[in-house]
């Protein structure tokens, strides 16, 4: 063999010129799906003529944006209630992150699991449950509390800004800051703390003290994250804020597009002020996490518990119990709700039926909307998977000249909410000529939750090729496979449990992703999540309740199976 | 300072395996290797010696085409492989030469034989040619009956053997090792050295190896080129450059060096009279001086264990008056620092089999042709 590298003629492989075309028609492809939909909303927003009409140009809509009280009002209201929840969760979040981590809470592996499924739980079908436990008289848990001799009328109500902000904290707002956190304090070398006990600190005064600060700036990078998040919700505000007319700017937008004629033009502008006023916040948050670089997280780390002492058992309790709402205590009444003639009358004769079902069942948009979701949930995932893994092997490992730049347009649906990147998706499709036989086919709303799960699952794929250790695959090439056949046999083996749980997020997503479809899902494409939306906006909730029980099935299944592969391969665990 | 040259001992030309010719890697501003000229001859052990950030990892890495070449051209087997200027440039996998990484880079999904077959399986070897070799080769390195085994489930050592046994399965023309015991235990590295240089000489491999452990250096290798800054210093056997070094660096580098500063006070023949502490010393080995002349400052120097240690006073030639001032034992030796007559102090080593006390008086005595001659700025 040891003449073969000279005798031998050089196989054929892709050479780097053809590399370079490809890897360009990539960039090319990601940033137009990207930037085209912002490019169509800022055109939109200059029409003022009324929709199907001929087009007028001029500043009518930026003038209604800025001068309606209406808009002010659902300004102020979106900042107010993200800053409230954000300030709860982010103090709930950091102490339970830490105390699952860094502490020997009882039963704290279980609760991790506990706020993975939280994380995945919809937010429909839980406001849903929310909505038939705690919604004015006829909420079930006020029913009960006026039992009680001292209680006079119902004592909670969903239907108002503190029922948003609890809905809201009850579905993904802590869990994805402990999701967050939890494997950040587990990097923490434990002997930090271990000093601050031994030089007399409390186990709270070593938190306070020592943890927060050394992990600020990752709390600060994952609040930021959570505000950005919080001020693109849609769905919640749109159902609990209804009756008292509770607007946000996304509702707002929602309701301009919606109504007859819809008013492209507003709701052009509105995304574009929404969209112009996210960047700094995100701009604040990459600032910050440059110049903050994660200095004690090395690979060699002692990890050891804190004892909690006797305290361990009531703040375990008290966790477990906040799990037990978050995620028990809506899909159990979501259930109910689905057996009961009428939610919450249990004193009725017969108070159980299994009418809704029946007739869900029979209505036959159920069966369509569980198929299309289905479908669009494997293709979603099939061709998220592969396109994030080559994006993020482009953007990783390669030399390509504009892999920054594609890094960059990966992010950018972060900063789009999404029911503002369902407009620009919108227009897109109706508005360029090559696109119109797409549109109302099921590729719209694959191409629309791909890019809402661009950033997570390319990042998410970065990161594991990132933690991949160099050498790994250098000794592939040194041992003379080619660079595809080394990615094929030792990168993508080793990243294929990180893509996997990728390819279970976007199905998930599929699943349950309101906002990004809300305005593509068109009648025979319509999928469980816009269905849902359809009947709860109609007053049809007991039919709403059944799809939602077979969204939140879907998506924790998906949970379930995403954590059970992610933890079979120790993602995470031994990642350097 | 004398040129670098490489091919002082040339062997003929077809037993050249790798070559470098005025090879050099620019990172911005920063030159990693500056026209460097190595040759790696069939069957020898050429390490890359030198401190860390000197360019050696970087030449090793352009060898096997990790890194590319900014100028010259590197050739393995007569062909050439990278060369900037006509634009050719033969990717790492085509290369067909082995490599041993600092971290093993082991593939953890694959077990041991996976990880051993790879190389075998790129090249399309049969089945029966690719079970046959990773038997002989994990025979090879003491690790038969571990095929199953996952990587993660292998000691560092263990690692290790793999690595040597996937760099040299398909029988390539060079191996490359790039600090490959740099995270063993001591005493597990004195082994693998040993079984290191026993394997090379079984098969025959032509070997690059790059390290900054200086003794690892001299006990592995056929040659060695000291680098620094990019550059080569120097390039030789591991006894010439111990014992000649070309310059201070090299010196300094290799071993440790007793430093007397004195002057000259004449010149006859070969042999130059230095005064030094008082004393007068007689030295006939290398000359590195520019200019040795009677009244210059210089520098004279010699490897501790070229001196030859007795008790009492220093009489006759060569020989330094000192007083020992403490003594530590360090097992099989003695450590000493001792005051010289007339000021200064050295630290030597003593045998262990003699009678040493502090306060003691001792001689050092120097030959005259282990003593070697530099300019005083050569500290």
């Amino acid at each position: 063999m040891s003449a073969g590298f000279a005798a031998r003629p050089a196989p054929r492989r892709f050479s780097s010129e053809v590399r370079l075309v490809m890897m360009t028609a990539l960039l090319a492809v990601v940033g137009f799906l990207v930037v085209y939909p912002l490019f169509s909303l800022a055109l939109t927003s200059f029409q003022v003529n009324d929709f199907g009409r001929d087009t007028i140009w001029g500043i009518g809509n930026w003038e209604k944006v800025f001068t309606q009280q209406r808009i002010g009002r659902a300004i102020w209201n979106t900042i107010t209630l993200s800053v409230t929840r954000q300030g709860i969760s982010i103090v709930l979040g950091v102490l339970i992150a830490w105390l699952i981590a860094r502490s020997n809470l009882p039963g704290r592996k279980v609760m991790e699991v506990g706020f993975w499924i939280a994380l995945f739980m919809p937010a429909l079908p839980v406001t849903l449950g929310w909505v038939f436990l705690i919604a004015g008289r006829s909420g079930i848990l006020n029913k009960a509390l006026n039992e009680l001799p001292f209680v006079d009328g119902p004592v909670f109500n969903a239907y108002s800004w503190w029922g948003i902000v609890w809905v809201h904290l009850m579905t993904s707002t802590i869990a994805v800051k402990v999701f967050l956190l939890v494997p950040a304090f587990k990097a923490m070398d434990s002997s930090l703390e271990e000093a601050a006990r031994a030089s007399g600190a409390t186990l709270w005064g070593t938190l306070r003290q020592i943890v927060v600060p050394i992990m600020l700036p990752t709390i600060l990078v994952v609040a930021l994250i959570g505000l950005v998040r919080a001020m693109q919700a849609f769905e919640v505000e749109l159902i609990l804020g209804a009756p008292r007319s509770i607007d946000v700017y996304s509702t707002i937008i929602f309701r301009s597009m919606t109504q007859e004629p819809p008013l492209h033009g507003v709701a052009s502008s509105l995304s574009i002020t929404f969209f112009l006023s996210i960047i700094p916040l995100v701009l604040l948050q990459q600032w910050y996490s440059n110049r903050h670089q994660y200095a004690v997280i090395s690979g060699k780390f002692q990890h050891r518990t804190q004892d909690l002492g006797a305290l361990k058992w009531p703040l375990a309790a008290m966790i477990w119990s906040l799990l037990f709402m978050m995620t028990v205590v809506p899909f159990v009444c979501l259930l109910l709700a689905t057996f009961m003639k009428l939610f919450g009358m249990f004193d009725m004769a017969n108070p159980w039926t299994t009418d809704h079902w029946v007739n869900a069942l029979a209505r036959g948009d159920i069966p369509r909307a569980l198929w299309n979701s289905l479908r669009l949930g494997f293709m979603a995932a099939l061709f998220g998977m592969i396109a994030f893994t080559t994006i993020a092997y482009v953007t990783t490992k390669t030399q390509f000249w504009a892999r920054k730049a594609l890094d960059f347009f990966t992010w950018m649906p972060t900063l789009v909410p999404g029911l503002v990147l369902s407009l620009g998706l919108l227009q897109m499709f109706t508005g360029v000529q090559a696109f119109r036989p797409v549109y109302g086919t099921i590729t719209v709303l694959i191409v629309a939750i791909l890019i809402s799960t661009v950033t997570i699952g390319t990042q998410m794929i970065r990161g594991s090729l990132r933690n991949l250790g160099r050498e790994l695959e250098e000794a592939g090439w040194a041992a003379g496979g080619s660079r595809f056949y080394t990615f094929r046999r030792v990168v993508l083996p080793l990243i294929a449990p990180t893509v996997a749980v990728i390819g279970l997020e976007i199905f998930a997503t599929a699943n349950s992703a309101v906002g990004i479809v809300a305005l593509l899902g068109t009648g025979s494409t319509q999928p469980l999540s816009i269905l849902q939306l359809v009947l709860l906006d109609s007053g049809k909730f007991e039919s709403g309740a059944v799809v939602g029980v077979v969204i939140m099935v879907l998506t924790i299944t998906s949970a379930l199976l995403a954590r059970y592969i992610g933890n079979r391969a120790g993602l995470g665990r031994h990642a350097a | 300072m004398n040129q670098p040259n490489a091919s002082a001992s040339a062997s003929p030309k077809g037993d050249v395996v790798l070559r470098f010719d005025r090879v050099s890697r620019i990172f911005g501003a920063f030159a990693a290797v500056e026209e460097i000229d190595l040759e790696l001859r069939r069957g020898e052990i050429l390490t890359l010696l030198g401190p860390s950030g000197c360019g050696k990892t970087t030449t090793l890495r352009m060898a096997i085409g990790l890194e590319r070449a900014d100028r010259g051209r590197i050739s393995y087997l007569g062909a050439t492989v990278d060369c900037p200027a006509e634009k050719t440039f033969v990717s790492p996998e085509r290369r067909e030469m082995g490599m041993v990484f600092q971290s093993y880079a082991i593939w953890p999904h694959m077990n041991v034989f996976e990880n051993v077959a790879f190389p075998l399986r790129t090249r399309g070897a049969d089945k029966p040619v690719v079970t046959s070799k990773v038997k002989e080769f994990l025979d090879i390195v003491g690790l038969s009956g571990f095929e199953n085994r996952s990587g993660m489930q292998l000691s560092g050592g263990q690692q290790q053997r793999v690595a040597v046994a996937r760099g040299l399965v398909a029988s390539p023309d060079v191996l490359l090792m790039d600090e490959p015991f740099s995270n063993l235990d001591a005493k597990l590295r004195d082994q693998m050295r040993v079984e290191l240089k026993l394997l090379q000489r079984r098969l025959g491999a032509s070997i690059l190896f790059v390290t900054h452990d200086q003794s690892e250096a001299l006990a592995l290798s056929d040659r060695i080129a000291v680098m620094r800054a990019g550059k080569v210093e120097q390039i030789g056997a591991p006894l010439d450059l111990y014992t000649k070094p070309n310059g201070a660096f090299v010196r300094d580098f290799l071993g440790q060096t007793i430093k007397l500063p004195g002057k000259v006070s004449g010149v006859d023949g070969a042999t130059i009279c230095a005064e030094a502490n008082g004393f007068a010393l007689a030295v006939s080995g290398m000359n590195h001086m520019k200019d040795a002349r009677a009244g210059a400052a210089c520098l004279l120097t010699i490897r501790p264990e070229e001196i030859i240690i007795v008790p009492g006073e220093a009489s006759g030639p060569n020989a330094i008056s000192a007083t020992i001032r403490t003594l530590l034992f360090l097992g099989q030796q003695y450590e000493a620092v001792v005051d010289m007559k007339g000021g200064g102090e050295l630290l030597i080593h003593l045998p262990r089999l003699a009678d040493w006390r502090e306060g003691q008086q001792i001689a050092l005595q120097c030959p005259a042709e282990r003593l070697q001659i530099w300019d005083a700025e050569d500290k």
